[in-house]
C-alpha cells in the first residue's frame, strides 16, 4: 500500500544536489587540513596562520576591495571557458585570447579617438571583445568544418598570439621607459575609475553582474543554452534532433571569445597603467578553466568560485605580510588540491551508492 | 580506492616532511625579538632572480643581519611582475598606512610609478629609489631621494676592457631585451669598441629566463670568434656563464654584482670563467643610505635625485683576487687610466637615455662595428 | 648579413645545436606518445617536465650524486604520473583539467619545494650540486662531420636515443606492446580479450611520466646544469603538438620533434641578427604545427569526403 508522504527536501547524500554540495565542502576540508599539516611544518604558529588566511581579508576594507576588483577578470575568463566546456568543446584558447586583446585594449587605450571619459573605455572594452569574438572562433571553425583537434590548434594559438602581441608591442606601442617590454601610457581618459573607492567597485563589477545572469539565462532559460547542453551532454542525439552543430560551436566561441575581451579590458583598465604581454594577463585564461571546472560550468557557481579562490589569495597575502617564512606559492598548493578533489565525480561514490542501494531495499521491502 | 588516495597523501606529507626538514635559514619573519632602532621596508616585485633585485637583496638582509640597530624586512609584492597597480598599491598601504617603517625603499623602471604614488600620498613617509629612470614631472618629491647609475660609464668601461682582453679581435654581448633601457648598458660599450677596431657580436635573446637560449646564443657567438662576452640578461645569463665555462680560451663578465664571488664555491666551473662583473653597486648604495638614516642625514637628501657613478663607486669593475690574477698588468693600469678619465669627464660617453630620437640615432650606433 | 646567417644554417654545428636541442622535446614527445597510445590523455607532461628538472637537481645537492639525482627524479615523475592516475581512473576527473591544473600549479609548487630546501627563489644556482657528464665515443669522435654529431652529446641525449629505440621495439614488437595499443584503439574490445585495460593505463601513464622526468632532468642536470624558473620554456607542449601530428604514426613523432628543434635553433640563430623580430621568429615552431595539423586534417576531410579513408 502506498502511503501519502508529505512534501519534504530530501536532504540525504542521496539527492543529487545535496551530494554535489557536500562533496565540495568535504573536498574545501581536505584542502585545508593539507593546508594545515603543511603550515605546520613551516610555520610556528599553524593555526594562527591558517585563520589569518581565512579572515584575513575581513580585516581590511582595501582588502576587501582587492579582492571584489582583481577577481573580476577571472570570472569572465571563468564564464568564457565554462560556454566552451559545457558545450563539450576542449578550445583551450582562452590563454591566448586574453593576450592578444590586450593588444586591443592598450591600442585603443594609447590613442586619444575620443577625450571623452565615458566613451574612451568603452571603445577599448569593444575593441577587445570584438577581438577576441572573432579569434576564438579559429579552432572551433576548425573543429566543426574539418574535424581538426581544437585543443591542440588553440594550445597552439596561445603561443602565437603570445609572440603577435610582444610583436606588435615592441613595433607600434613601445614604451621607451621600461626595461621590460611593455607598451606606453593609456591615456588618463582610457582608465576605468571607481563608483566607491574604499571598496574598489567599479564599472565592471556591474558589468560583471550583468554579464553572469545574462549567461544565467542563456544557458538555463532560452533554447540557445538548451541546444548547447543538450550538445555537451549527447552530441549524437543533438545532431539527429536538427541542431547545427557547426552553428552551435561557431556561436559558443563567439560568446566565449567576446567574454574574455571584456575581461581583459576590465584587467587592464582598472589595474594597470599600461601592457605587458609577457606578463599582464598571463595565467587568467588557464585559472578561467579550472573556475569553471569548480564552479561545475554553471555560471554562478563560477563567479561565485573566483571571488572565493580570489579570497584565499588576499589572505595568503595578508599572511605573507604578517610572517613572510610563509611564501605566497601556499595558496597555489591549496587551490590545486581543492581543483583535484572537487573535479573527481566519483569522489565519495562508494558512500552515495551504499545508502542508495539501501534506500531502494527499503522501498522495496515496503 | 581508499587505500590508494591515503597512501598518496601520506607520500605528498612525507616528502614535504623531507623538503622542509632540509630548510635553510629562514629570512626575517614576523618571530624575532623586537629590535630597537630603525626599521626598514624593501619592497621589491621578486627576488630570486640572480642579478638585478638580488643585489639589492643581499645587502639588505646583510644589513639587516648587521649589529647596527637596523631591522630591514624584505617583501616580495609582485611575483609575476604584472605590474599591477591595486597590488602595489595595496603593498605600499600595507607598509605605510600605520608608520611603522621609518624608510620604505623600491624602485626600477617599470615599478617606480607606484612608488611616486605612494610618495605623495604619505609625505610624512621617507622613500629612497635605489635605481630611477625617470622623475615625477613636478620633480623629486620632499619625501624621497633617488639613485641612478652611471650605466653608460660602465659599458664603456666594460668595452674598454674587453678591447684589452681579446686575442681574436671579437668580442659580444648577450643583452637580455632590445629596449632603450637595456641599450643603456651597451652605448658606452659599443661605442669605445668601434672606436678600437674591435668587432663584437650583440645577441638579444628577449628574455631573462630561458637559460638553453642564453647557452645556444653563447655557443653561436663563440662559433664567430668572441672570445670575451658580457651577459646582460639576468637569469638567462647563467646560460651564458655555462657556455663560456665549456671553452678555455673564452672569457665571461658579469653584471649587477660580482658573479665570480657569486659562484666561487659552489660551482668553481663557471666562477673560473668569469673574469670581472660589470658591478651596479645598488647594495653598496642601500647600505650607504642606511647609514646615513641611521645617523640623521639621510634627511638633507630627500627631495634630491643622484647620480652614482665611478666615483662614488656606484658602478665599477669587480676587482677581485682572481681579476687581479688573470688580467695583466698592462690591462689593469689602462682600464684604471680609463675609469679615471670617464669620470673627470675627458671622454664624451653616448648617453643612451637622453638620445632625443632613439629609433633614428641608436641603429648606426649599434651598428657601427657588429658582426652578425 | 642575410647570407652568414643562412649560411650558419648548413653547417655540422648547426645539427649539433638541433641534437642538444631535441633531446628535452623527444622525451616530451614520447611521453606524450606512450599515454595516447592505451588511450590515456597526459597534457601535464610541461609540468612534470619542471618537477623532473627540480627533484633531480635536488636530489643531487641532498645525496651529493647525480645519478642518485637521476632515480630521484624518476620518482618523482612517476608520482605525479601516479597522481593524475588516480584522479582520473579513479576518481572520474577528467585528464585534461588535470593536466592544466598542475602545469598552472607547476611553477608556484617547484619554486615553493626549492625555497624550503635551498633558501631561493629564482634558481638553483647557489647549490653546489653535481651534475652529469658528456660522453666523447673515443672511435666515433674522429669522423668529420658525424663525429661532431654522434660522439661529445650529454649522456642523457644517448639515454633518449637508446629510450627511443627500446620503445619503439617494446610497442611494436612485442606483445605488451600490442596489448597496450590494443587499449588504445577499442578499450571495451581489448576487455573482453582478457587485457587488464586499468592496468596497462597506469603502466603507460608511469612510463609517460618517466620519460617526462628525464626530458627536465636532462635541461637541470645535463645541459644547463642547474634549475631556474620557467627553464622548461614550453618544451613540453611542442612534445604534445608532435605527438598530436603524428597521430600514432612513431616515425613522423620522431620527425616532427626534431622539426620543431630545428626551428627553436632557428630562432636562435636570427636572435642575434637585426632583421628579424625575434618574438615572431620564436613563434615558429608553434605555427608550424598549427599549419601541419590544419593542413592535415583539411586533407583528411578531403579524402574522407572522396571516400578514400575510412571516418574515424
Amino acid at each position: 500500500m502506498t502511503e501519502k508522504k508529505a512534501k519534504s527536501v530530501n536532504l540525504s547524500i542521496t539527492n543529487p544536489r545535496v551530494f554535489e554540495v557536500i562533496k565540495m565542502v568535504i573536498s574545501i576540508l581536505i584542502a585545508f587540513a593539507i593546508t594545515f599539516v603543511i603550515l605546520c611544518l613551516i610555520s610556528k604558529n599553524p593555526v594562527n596562520a591558517l585563520v589569518t588566511i581565512l579572515t584575513g581579508p575581513l580585516t581590511k576594507k582595501r582588502y576587501i576591495g582587492s579582492v571584489i576588483e582583481s577577481f573580476i577578470p577571472y570570472a569572465f575568463s571563468g564564464l568564457a571557458a565554462g560556454v566552451l566546456f559545457k558545450s563539450g568543446a576542449f578550445n583551450l584558447g582562452g590563454e591566448g585570447i586574453f593576450i592578444i586583446s590586450g593588444i586591443s585594449v592598450a591600442a585603443v587605450a594609447c590613442n586619444a579617438l575620443t577625450t571623452s571619459h565615458m566613451l574612451h573605455p568603452v571603445l577599448c572594452i569593444l575593441a577587445a571583445a570584438l577581438t577576441g569574438c572573432i579569434l576564438m572562433i579559429i579552432p572551433s571553425f576548425l573543429k566543426a568544418k574539418f574535424g581538426t583537434n581544437e585543443m591542440v590548434v588553440s594550445l597552439m594559438l596561445n603561443s602565437i598570439y603570445s609572440g603577435v602581441a610582444m610583436f606588435i608591442t615592441r613595433k607600434y606601442l613601445l614604451t621607451n621607459t621600461t626595461s621590460t617590454i611593455g607598451t606606453k601610457d593609456y591615456l588618463a581618459t582610457a582608465k576605468i575609475g571607481y563608483i566607491y573607492e574604499p571598496l574598489r567597485i567599479s564599472p565592471c563589477l556591474l558589468l560583471l553582474i550583468a554579464a553572469t545572469i545574462i549567461m544565467y539565462l542563456v544557458m538555463f532559460k532560452s533554447r540557445l543554452g538548451y541546444q548547447i547542453r543538450l550538445a555537451g551532454t549527447n552530441p549524437k542525439f543533438a545532431e539527429y534532433s536538427g541542431i547545427s552543430a557547426f552553428k552551435l560551436a561557431i556561436v559558443t566561441a563567439m560568446i566565449a571569445g567576446t567574454l574574455c575581451g571584456i575581461g581583459a579590458s576590465c584587467q587592464l583598465l582598472t589595474q594597470t597603467s599600461f601592457y605587458q604581454p609577457d606578463k599582464s594577463l598571463v595565467g587568467i585564461g588557464f585559472s578561467g578553466m579550472l573556475l569553471s571546472m569548480l564552479g561545475r560550468n554553471n555560471p554562478i557557481g563560477i563567479v561565485v568560485a573566483a571571488f572565493l579562490i580570489k579570497y584565499l589569495e588576499q589572505g595568503t597575502s595578508v599572511l605573507y605580510f604578517v610572517d613572510r617564512a610563509i611564501p605566497s606559492e601556499i595558496v597555489a598548493i591549496v587551490e590545486g588540491i581543492v581543483i583535484l578533489l572537487i573535479s573527481s565525480q566519483y569522489f565519495l561514490r562508494g558512500f552515495r551508492e551504499k545508502k542508495l542501494l539501501k534506500e531502494g531495499l527499503e522501498k522495496d521491502a515496503k | 580506492m581508499k587505500k590508494l588516495f591515503a597512501s598518496v597523501l601520506a607520500v605528498m606529507t612525507a616528502a614535504s616532511m623531507v623538503a622542509c626538514s632540509g630548510g635553510s635559514e629562514e629570512p626575517t619573519g614576523g618571530d624575532e625579538p623586537e629590535k630597537e632602532g630603525f626599521k626598514v621596508a624593501v619592497l621589491l616585485p621578486f627576488t630570486g632572480d640572480q642579478s638585478y633585485f638580488d643585489t639589492l637583496a643581499i645587502a639588505a638582509r646583510e644589513v639587516d643581519a648587521a649589529d647596527n640597530g637596523i631591522s630591514v624586512e624584505i617583501f616580495e609584492c609582485d611575483p609575476s611582475g604584472a605590474a599591477d597597480e591595486s597590488n602595489w598599491m595595496n603593498w605600499f598601504d600595507n607598509v605605510c598606512e600605520d608608520g611603522a617603517y621609518d624608510l620604505v625603499v623600491s624602485g626600477n623602471n617599470t615599478y617606480e610609478g607606484f612608488l611616486y604614488k605612494a610618495a605623495e600620498k604619505y609625505p610624512d613617509q621617507k622613500f629612497y629609489n635605489f635605481d630611477y629612470s625617470a622623475l615625477p614631472e613636478t620633480g623629486v618629491p620632499a619625501n624621497l631621494y633617488a639613485a641612478n647609475w652611471a650605466l653608460d660609464d660602465l659599458g664603456y668601461v666594460v668595452g674598454a676592457l674587453s678591447a684589452a682582453m681579446t686575442k681574436t679581435g671579437t668580442v659580444g654581448v648577450v643583452v637580455g631585451m632590445d629596449n632603450q633601457a637595456m641599450n643603456q648598458f651597451i652605448g658606452g660599450y659599443v661605442q669605445v669598441l668601434a672606436e678600437k677596431g674591435v668587432k663584437y657580436c650583440v645577441s638579444y635573446p628577449g628574455s631573462f629566463t630561458d637559460t638553453a637560449k642564453g647557452n645556444e646564443v653563447t655557443e653561436d657567438m663563440i662559433a664567430k670568434g668572441a672570445d670575451v662576452i658580457w651577459q646582460v640578461a639576468g637569469g638567462l645569463g647563467n646560460g651564458v656563464i655555462e657556455a663560456c665555462s665549456k671553452h678555455d680560451d673564452v672569457w665571461c663578465i658579469g653584471v649587477d654584482q660580482d658573479q665570480y664571488l657569486q659562484f666561487k664555491d659552489t660551482n668553481p666551473d663557471w666562477a673560473n670563467t668569469i673574469l670581472t662583473s660589470a658591478l651596479k653597486n645598488t647594495g653598496v648604495a642601500f647600505k650607504a643610505v642606511c647609514e646615513m638614516l641611521a645617523d640623521g642625514t639621510l634627511d638633507s637628501k630627500l627631495g634630491t635625485a643622484e647620480a652614482w657613478g665611478i666615483a662614488l663607486n656606484g658602478v665599477g669593475l669587480a676587482e677581485n683576487d682572481f681579476y687581479l690574477e688573470n688580467c695583466p698588468e698592462e690591462v689593469r693600469a689602462e682600464i684604471a687610466d680609463t675609469l679615471a678619465k670617464v669620470t673627470a669627464g675627458e671622454v664624451e660617453v653616448i648617453d643612451t637615455l637622453e638620445m632625443k630620437d632613439y629609433d633614428a640615432e641608436w641603429p648606426p650606433v649599434l651598428n657601427a662595428n657588429r658582426v652578425d | 648579413m642575410l647570407s652568414s646567417i643562412f649560411g650558419s644554417l648548413f653547417t655540422t654545428r648547426f645539427l649539433a645545436t638541433v641534437i642538444r636541442l631535441s633531446t628535452p622535446i623527444l622525451f616530451a614527445a614520447v611521453a606524450s606518445f606512450i599515454a595516447a597510445s592505451t588511450g590515456m590523455v597526459n597534457i601535464a607532461i610541461e609540468s612534470i617536465m619542471t618537477f623532473g628538472a627540480l627533484a633531480g637537481i635536488l636530489g643531487s645537492y641532498l645525496t651529493g650524486n647525480a645519478w642518485a639525482g637521476l632515480l630521484i627524479g624518476l620518482v618523482v615523475g612517476i608520482l605525479t604520473a601516479l597522481l593524475i592516475a588516480l584522479f582520473s581512473m579513479r576518481l572520474g576527473a577528467s585528464p585534461i583539467l588535470i593536466g592544466i591544473a598542475l602545469n598552472t600549479f607547476a611553477d608556484s609548487l617547484a619554486i615553493f619545494f626549492l625555497y624550503q630546501i635551498a633558501g631561493e627563489k629564482g634558481t638553483s644556482a647557489s647549490l653546489p650540486t653535481k651534475t652529469l657528464p658528456v660522453v666523447n665515443i673515443p672511435g666515433i669522435q674522429n669522423i668529420p662531420v658525424l663525429g661532431q654529431l654522434l660522439s661529445g652529446q650529454y649522456v642523457l641525449t644517448y639515454i633518449c636515443w637508446i629510450v627511443l629505440i627500446l620503445l619503439f621495439i617494446m610497442i611494436y614488437k612485442t606483445p605488451l606492446g600490442m596489448r597496450m595499443r590494443a587499449c588504445g584503439l577499442n578499450a571495451n574490445a581489448a576487455r573482453t580479450a582478457g587485457i587488464n585495460v586499468e592496468k596497462l593505463q597506469i603502466f603507460s601513464l608511469v612510463l609517460s611520466g618517466m620519460f617526462a622526468a628525464l626530458g627536465g632532468m636532462y635541461l637541470s642536470l645535463n645541459y644547463l646544469r642547474i634549475f631556474s624558473k620557467g627553464m622548461v620554456a614550453g618544451q613540453g607542449w611542442m612534445g604534445i603538438a608532435a605527438n598530436g601530428i603524428a597521430n600514432g604514426n612513431y616515425g613522423v613523432l620522431l620527425l616532427s620533434a626534431l622539426i620543431f628543434s630545428a626551428f627553436r635553433a632557428v630562432s636562435i640563430v636570427f636572435s642575434s641578427s637585426t632583421i628579424f623580430p625575434v618574438d615572431l621568429v620564436a613563434a615558429i615552431p608553434y605555427f608550424a604545427v598549427f599549419c601541419f595539423v590544419t593542413i592535415a586534417s583539411i586533407i583528411r576531410y578531403y579524402r574522407v569526403k572522396a571516400g578514400k579513408v575510412e571516418e574515424q
